[in-house]
């Protein structure tokens, strides 16, 4: 308890204030439900974001719900993250920078019984923000405007696992995630020798449930631990709500207008995993496929392809843990690598990025909890065809909370 | 527990926020955004003109008698006549010797004056001989007419030198010189107070004589007066004058009248009935101190109403632009302004600003080309109005003339083209967002 003591002290300081709701300022998360959040925590950050067929054990993963029957019977494990990224982009001769923080992820899990685990945890799903500003003339005049759209705003997703062991090789989860949050869109309008100047804000928010499934095989090949794990998820509907208003520059309301959307969707996803290791190592492959080609969302230009992901990464742990080892001897050293490209071709250029990623896993004094500091570098777009690239450099910092829970054997 | 609790939901305050530094707006994304504004001008609506003869208009109030007759090229015979109330002289000694000398109108020319100056101006002076009482808020009209005695009390020829300024005298009569020095002598209560002497002398009339070619203007003010010249008899010649100020600043006015035959306009005659442009050589006419104005409609305006796409007008202009070769000789007016109007051409009020401001549209000159000279008038409000019950009246309309302190003041006027000129075609602008919420 000392320990959760340390880490609220600790996060007081590292998330100062926790101003606004901007988790990004990628002009990329115009783009439907905005810039997707890979999944994971501490430990697969520091892998390329590779796990689908990784086991919880002392860490959660939560890039499969099948993965949680791994929990330890006697430990309750809280994870908590907080990222910060630097980014520069970069399109037609623009330049463009800077610093964004936040609290990504919250999460705990534990064992019921033998063959049955839960997780709860709040994660992000995508985050807008965005500031673009434009000239435009007016319609048959050579008068210009200036139009600058503001977004803001992200889903995030609230989700309950439920993880069974169905034989001592297989187990299969289910996460039942509630999807909430707003996608705001503000389009300043003005024009100086018409006096104009007006907002128009869009206001999407979203608020439905949604299901996503894993299975975990694993079995031994010699020594070595081996374990395949797959992920699905139907494409769903996102529940929607939106309220649009006008505004004049005295923030009066001119007009508006609620209503129910639910005409987009979230895409099927589909994955695979395979992971290989012992004691001192662990590597995986993931590969995931998001089949958004032919989904619609609204204040964007351009149609959607499907997204592909490929992750590769490795957990090392190159000393055995020894009271007499030095300290780095006691340290996870990970690496691994992410190449994807996202849902988006405009101008017949489709946007890719990759990211490569080191981490490290500190163990705290009580041998299961740890630290995990990963920093991943990343490209993401081009430059070409008039498109933005974005090169950023992201830190990542976890906690792993391992807590003895002796009352749950007698939970039920 | 508990503080794993306190943690969790001290995490999930702080969970969908974050921080971001400084970050300046660029243009870098503009290509993936699709706007839900759009900003836009529509010159198409048309914009029909006519020409309406107010019935009558307040003259009195301002600051200038004007007198003379000119022949307008496109306003035929325009004729001005002054009348104005005599003061009394404010104390008077006259002494049983004293001997009248003469009687003279002093008149100060104003530099304004419409017509050809050129050549020697006749103006006559009469004894008006029906009150001046205006109507019952003493307004008096354009079209008001006074008897006057047909004889003049003097006459005098005027050669406006070049700048336009000068001094005019005229001699009156020695009849009426001399029986006001009598009145004076014997200290008679009609000419000691105004209320009485405006009784007995009604006032005089500024009138066009033969030949008159421009009308002139004189000021209405303290340097229009009347001298009762007078000597006394001893060793030495004594000379003493006796002033006949301007008796009321509210009683003076002008009338104006004009002769249109021969023009295009010459069958205008009541309001009510207005003059399409079509039957006035697709031109229409402005004339102050006449009373002529020119109608402005928009038949086609109900289409507002009927758009598609949602929208916010953001401004109205009308832009209407005088015929080239009609204001060579005579200025046009710095300032024009619009007034409500009903289809019985009735002047309902003038559109003003924010702040019950004027509205003015300013002369635009173009001075290379005459292309561009034109007036812009702000109809936004007059527009938003008219649409804001989702329907467009057309039978409400706009009358374009001088501001109503100007407009009994002068004889300025305007000829503006209607739309069959495509040159210098009225256009009304009007600019839209349109948006998608």
């Amino acid at each position: 308890m000392r320990l959760f003591a340390r880490v609220i002290f600790f996060l007081t300081l590292f998330v100062p204030g926790i101003l606004s709701g901007q988790n990004t300022m990628s002009p990329y998360s115009v783009f439907g439900p905005g810039e997707l959040q890979p999944k994971g925590f501490g430990r697969t950050a520091g892998m390329g974001h590779a796990g689908i067929a990784i086991s919880s054990d002392n860490r959660l993963n939560n890039l499969n719900p099948a993965s949680y029957t791994g929990i330890d019977s006697l430990h309750f494990i809280l994870e908590m993250g907080v990222n910060g990224k630097y980014s520069g982009f970069l399109s037609q001769g623009n330049s463009l920078s800077g610093f964004n923080a936040n609290l990504a992820y919250l999460a705990m899990g534990f064992r019921i019984t033998n063959w049955w685990a839960n997780s709860i945890g709040l994660a992000p799903f995508s985050h807008v923000g965005y500031d673009i500003s434009t000239v435009k003339y007016v319609q048959g005049s050579n008068l210009k405007s200036n139009v600058q759209f503001k977004g803001s705003g992200g889903i995030t997703l609230a989700y309950w696992s439920n993880a069974w062991k169905l034989t001592k090789n297989l187990s299969v989860g289910v996460n039942t995630s509630y999807i909430f949050g707003p996608l705001v869109q503000e389009e300043y309008v003005s024009q100086s020798e018409l006096s104009a100047a007006y907002i128009l804000t869009r206001n999407d928010y979203f608020h439905t449930f949604y299901f996503d499934y894993g299975a975990r095989y694993q079995f031994k090949i010699k020594k070595l631990d081996v374990a395949l794990g797959a992920v699905y998820a139907q494409s769903q509907n996102l529940i929607s709500g939106f309220n649009s208003t006008l505004q004049n520059a005295n923030l009066t309301t001119l007009d508006s207008e609620d209503g129910k959307l639910s005409k987009r969707k979230l895409p099927e996803t589909m994955g695979g995993g395979i992971s290989i290791g012992n004691e001192r190592f662990t590597a995986a492959f993931d590969y995931k496929i998001q089949r958004w080609a032919g989904l619609r969302y609204p204040t964007m230009k351009g149609v959607f392809r499907d997204a592909h992901n490929y992750a590769a990464g490795i957990d090392v742990k190159p000393w055995r843990t020894r009271v007499a080892n030095k300290f780095y001897q006691n340290w996870n050293y990970r690496t691994g690598f992410h190449y994807y490209s996202t849902y988006l071709k405009i101008n017949d250029q489709p946007i890719n990025g990759y990211g490569v990623t080191l981490g490290f896993g500190i163990p705290l004094r009580n041998q299961f909890s740890q630290i995990n500091i990963s920093v991943e570098a990343g490209n993401q777009g081009t430059t070409r065809s008039g498109m933005i690239r974005e090169r950023y450099i992201m830190g990542h910092l976890n906690f792993t909370v391992n807590e003895l829970w002796f009352i749950g054997k007698t939970f039920f | 527990m508990r503080k794993t609790i306190s943690l969790l939901v001290l995490a999930s305050i702080g969970f969908s926020c974050g921080f971001e530094s400084d970050v300046e707006s660029l243009s870098i994304g503009d290509d993936f955004i699709s706007s839900r504004s759009t900003l836009s001008v529509v010159d198409s609506f048309t914009v029909s003109m006519s020409t309406v003869l107010i019935d009558s208009l307040t003259t009195s109030g301002n600051t200038l008698l004007w007198a003379g007759t000119y022949q307008d090229p496109e306003f035929g015979k325009v004729t001005s006549t002054g009348y104005y109330e005599l003061g009394v002289p404010g104390s008077a000694d006259v002494q049983e010797k004293e001997v009248y000398d003469s009687l003279l109108l002093v008149m100060n020319l104003s530099p304004q004056y419409f017509g050809d100056t050129t050549s020697l101006q006749s103006l006559q002076i009469h004894r008006v001989t029906q009150e001046l009482k205006g109507d019952e808020n003493s307004n008096f009209w354009n079209r008001s007419k006074l008897a006057y005695d047909q004889n003049p009390l003097g006459k005098v020829s005027i050669r406006p030198k070049p700048s336009g300024k000068g001094k005019v005298s005229v001699r009156l009569s020695d009849e009426l010189g001399q029986s006001l020095l009598e009145m004076l002598r014997k200290k008679e209560e009609t000419i000691t107070s105004f209320e009485k002497f405006r009784g007995y002398f009604k006032g005089l009339a500024l009138v066009p004589g033969n030949p008159s070619s421009a009308v002139l203007a004189f000021p209405c003010d303290s340097s229009m007066k009347v001298l009762l010249y007078s000597h006394r008899k001893g060793l030495e010649k004594e000379v003493f004058v006796n002033t006949f100020p301007v008796g009321s600043k509210s009683t003076f006015f002008n009338n104006f009248t004009a002769d249109r035959s021969g023009t295009p306009i010459s069958s205008i005659s009541r309001q009510i009935l207005e003059v399409p442009s079509s039957k006035t050589n697709n031109r229409t006419y402005v004339q102050s101190g006449i009373g002529l104005v020119t109608r402005v409609d928009f038949p086609t305006m109900q289409q507002l109403n009927e758009m598609d796409r949602k929208y916010v007008l953001l401004k109205a202009e009308l832009v209407l632009s005088p015929v080239p070769g009609t204001y060579r000789q005579i200025k046009l007016p710095s300032q024009l302004v619009l007034f409500h109007t009903d289809k019985s051409n009735r002047v309902v009020s003038e559109i003003v600003g924010d702040q019950n401001s004027t509205l003015a549209a300013n002369l635009v000159v173009d001075r290379l080309y005459n292309e561009f000279t034109s007036y812009t008038f702000d109809i936004t409000d007059f527009v938003t109005t008219e649409i804001s019950d989702s329907y467009f009246d057309t039978t409400h309309g706009l009358l374009i003339a001088e501001p109503s302190q100007v407009i009994g003041a002068s004889l300025n006027r305007v000829v503006f083209s209607d739309s069959k000129n495509s040159a210098w075609r009225p256009v009304v602008r009007l600019y839209f967002m349109h948006y998608n919420l």
